[in-house]
């Protein structure tokens, strides 16, 4: 079996309960890489998964949306109190992206979740919507009604 | 639907646990840039008026520019370690670190004499 890169993480065929992230169903390719990485045989590795890899990265996308939400919050906040029109939309995009970012992470990660790809698109999607952002904010600054 | 890119299927798929830590690494590149974004939100918001308010409109344009060019380089440096991984090299240097961290510590300085200054 070969596991596609970028074939998305809906993936049918994938049997139950392995917890075996995708690269590893790839005869050769990682061979003998576990043993003496240490985090194998680890109480609590998660059944396959050394180091709790896919747990610490879940949270990490759930701590980015949460970062995302607060941003949103303060940006609400200030675009109001100017009545900056680029702050909120900033603000409307960082919604955007924080819904994105728990979406994504609930899809991969969650009781349903497929095997681990490398979520190239997301990512790209993801550092797009923030360079927008920040290019929002920088526009309400310079131009906006809080510039004078 | 986005193009992948060309290193996309270039050389082996590496460990999934490197591909997950930079993966987590480009998230804590991106959280850096929306905490830039708020702090210059931040410095507008919070900081008197004071005598300096070029100065503080500067500093708030830096941020925020910052917050808006940080994203993409989060992403080209999270693409080049995974290329980088692929083909079995070293990981790529990056300035980015230095420039961030003196960067922040420049504007820090800047932040406290704006908030001291009458």
């Amino acid at each position: 079996v070969t596991v596609r890169p970028g074939t998305g993480p809906d993936d049918p065929q994938r049997p139950e309960g392995t917890g075996r992230p995708g690269n590893s169903e790839r005869p050769g390719s990682s061979a003998g890489d576990d043993a003496g990485r240490g985090g194998a045989g680890l109480p609590g590795g998660g059944g396959g998964d050394p180091g709790l890899q896919g747990e610490r990265t879940a949270l990490a996308w759930g701590r980015t949306s949460a970062v995302a939400l607060f941003t949103a919050a303060l940006l609400i906040r200030a675009g109001a109190d100017t009545a900056d029109g680029a702050l909120l939309a900033a603000a409307a995009l960082l919604l955007v992206l924080a819904g994105v970012l728990w979406g994504y992470r609930r899809r991969r990660f969650g009781p349903a979740g497929g095997p681990f790809t490398v979520p190239v698109r997301q990512l790209r999607l993801v550092a797009v919507l923030a360079a927008g952002c920040g290019l929002l904010v920088l526009g309400g600054l310079l131009l906006g009604p809080a510039a004078g | 639907m986005v193009r992948e890119p060309a290193w996309y299927r270039t050389g082996d798929e590496p460990d999934y646990r490197f591909s997950l830590a930079n993966e987590r690494t480009f998230l804590a590149w991106i959280r850096s840039a929306l905490a830039l974004l708020a702090g210059s939100v931040a410095v507008l918001q919070f900081l008197p008026p004071a005598a300096l308010s070029g100065m503080r409109n500067l500093l708030a344009g830096v941020l925020a520019a910052a917050g808006a060019v940080l994203p993409l380089a989060a992403y080209r440096r999270w693409s080049r370690i995974q290329r980088a991984m692929r083909l079995g090299r070293g990981l790529p240097f990056t300035p980015l670190l230095a420039v961030l961290a003196v960067g922040a510590g420049v504007l820090g300085v800047g932040v406290a004499l704006l908030a001291v200054l009458p």
